[in-house]
């Protein structure tokens, strides 16, 4: 029996802005007032005067970290993400730079993923560090800067999670953005004692700071799924006499129940898991006593389903394989792990 | 050609010098409009010189002018387009002596916000601050000779 696990991985997407755009910083606004009056009943000509300025660069921007993150389990290889959502909020673009640090993985460096240091072609996922697994744990800052447009979300992943994280698991982490010019050169500061010149484009940060930092906890969530089988001999009509169902043998024309049980012991949903059953040798399709498949959750919700028995050559012996798709078990409960139980007669042979 | 860049000289000249005798002088400043707080609570507005002006901000044009010439100035109106990037702030628009109006087509037609209307997804309805493009203010009595006055209004920069 074989089990294949799909977990669904939460990679986030994008969001486009969904404030109205504020007027952009350098825009000058223009008044121009005129008056007219006429003087002895004679038209006079107007007299007009403007009045101008800029608009000053304002910057604003948050970073948000994920609260968990769901290993996936087709990567073992792979270090894990971490998310993060940069938004900028300011009427300007502004280009960034991250640091970061792993205070739970204090054997662990982080270094820039050379190679990821372009957005995508989304535009919108930005991977900027790996835990290169050696080394003490260290504060690092990317060489280059991306530029990210006035009310839009940039998807920051650090590569940080050991490839053996599982459910449950805690890692404090630390991501900082700083907030730089878009020649990316230049960090931004609040100049607000700067002495104001008309036409002159100023910065105002949101408050002193220049960075934002995203830090706190973050919780992996995983399936954790088992699987086991039993079989049942619920009938033994050649045995006469026996009336312990206990003392059935598995002889011909027995009737066998078999119990095919899931169980997610994790805090996250198992989506999609696929489960083949290879029957014993000596069975065949014929043996099968019916197609329809009763279906058990843990809160004891009965279903049905079909499934097509198959003859397939396996290791070079023709085996009855059953395969039942596409099964979702929620999340454990706090008391107790969720099921899934399949059950389906056999006679035997 | 001579004799006709002669005569477009002289109209540029007495142009240029009808401007020099212009007896009504205009003076439009742009203000920083912030709210003050006490230590009692009570809120009020100050007008400060404009710095660092972000989307947000409020701004307060005062429109000022003065009659320096020899003789009353009668008929005194003054027009301002609302800045582009900005919208009215509602009932900011203040004068002494003046009946103001606002223009919603671009400073074609001017009423009374209570008389102006706009089409909106086919429906005719009471325009709001945010529709109003232009302000415009009508002294109702004269300028007296070397008197001033001022009119005033605020937008909000989007």
């Amino acid at each position: 029996m074989k089990i294949k696990q799909l977990f669904t991985l939460a990679i986030a997407v994008g969001i486009s802005a969904t404030s109205v755009a504020e007027t952009a910083y350098s825009t000058l606004i223009s008044n121009t007032a005129k008056l007219t009056y006429k003087v002895n009943d004679v038209v006079q000509v107007p007299d007009e005067d403007k009045a101008e300025f800029v608009v000053d660069r304002y910057v604003r921007f948050t970073l948000t970290p994920a609260v968990t993150v769901l290993p996936d389990a087709q990567k073992l290889d792979v270090p894990q993400l971490i998310t993060y959502t940069l938004r900028n909020d300011s009427n300007a673009e502004l280009a960034f730079k991250f640091a970061y640090l792993d205070s739970t993985n204090t054997d662990s460096t982080y270094s820039p993923i050379a190679e990821d240091n372009t957005p995508t072609s989304t535009g919108i996922v930005y991977n900027v560090y790996q835990d290169d697994a050696g080394g003490l744990g260290s504060e690092i800052t990317t060489a280059t800067a991306i530029k990210i447009a006035p009310s839009t979300e940039l998807i920051v992943h650090v590569r940080a999670l050991p490839t053996q994280a599982i459910d449950a698991d805690i890692f404090v982490h630390q991501l900082t953005a700083t907030a730089f010019d878009k020649d990316g050169t230049t960090a931004l500061i609040n100049n607000k004692d700067a002495e104001w010149t008309p036409g002159i484009v100023q910065t105002v940060l949101e408050n002193d700071s220049d960075f934002r930092m995203a830090k706190g906890a973050i919780k992996v969530k995983a399936a954790t799924v088992s699987i086991a089988k039993t079989a049942t001999i619920i009938s033994n009509p050649s045995a006469l006499g026996i009336t312990d169902p206990l003392n059935y043998k598995a002889v011909p024309k027995a009737t066998v129940l078999y119990s095919i049980i899931l169980t997610n012991e994790g805090t996250e949903p198992a989506t999609e898991l696929v489960v083949t059953d290879i029957l014993p040798i000596e069975i065949t399709i014929t043996d099968i006593v019916s197609s329809s498949y009763t279906v058990k959750t843990t809160t004891g919700l009965e279903s049905s389903i079909t499934v097509i028995p198959k003859s397939e050559n396996i290791d070079g012996e023709t085996r009855v394989t059953l395969t039942f798709p596409g099964y979702n078990i929620p999340a454990a409960s706090k008391d107790s792990p969720e099921t899934i139980t399949i059950t389906f007669k056999v006679i035997l042979p | 050609m001579k004799t006709l860049i002669k005569s477009l000289s002289a109209i540029a000249l007495l142009v240029s010098s009808i401007s020099a005798w212009s007896e009504v002088e205009l003076k439009n400043e742009a203000f920083k409009v912030v709210t003050i707080t006490s230590e009692n609570g009570a809120k009020s507005e100050q007008w400060q010189t404009p710095d660092k002006m972000l989307p947000g901000d409020k701004v307060g044009y005062q429109i000022s002018f003065s009659n320096t010439g020899k003789e009353a100035a009668t008929d005194i109106v003054i027009a301002n387009p609302i800045p582009e990037n900005t919208v009215y702030v509602a009932d900011s628009a203040k004068g002494l002596n003046t009946d103001i109006e606002f223009s919603t087509d671009g400073g074609k037609t001017y009423a009374q916000p209570s008389k102006l209307f706009i089409d909106k997804n086919g429906e005719r309805v009471q325009a709001t601050a945010a529709d109003y493009t232009n302000v415009r203010w009508t002294l109702n009595k004269p300028l007296a000779i070397g008197a001033d006055s001022s009119v005033q209004y605020a937008v909000l920069i989007k």
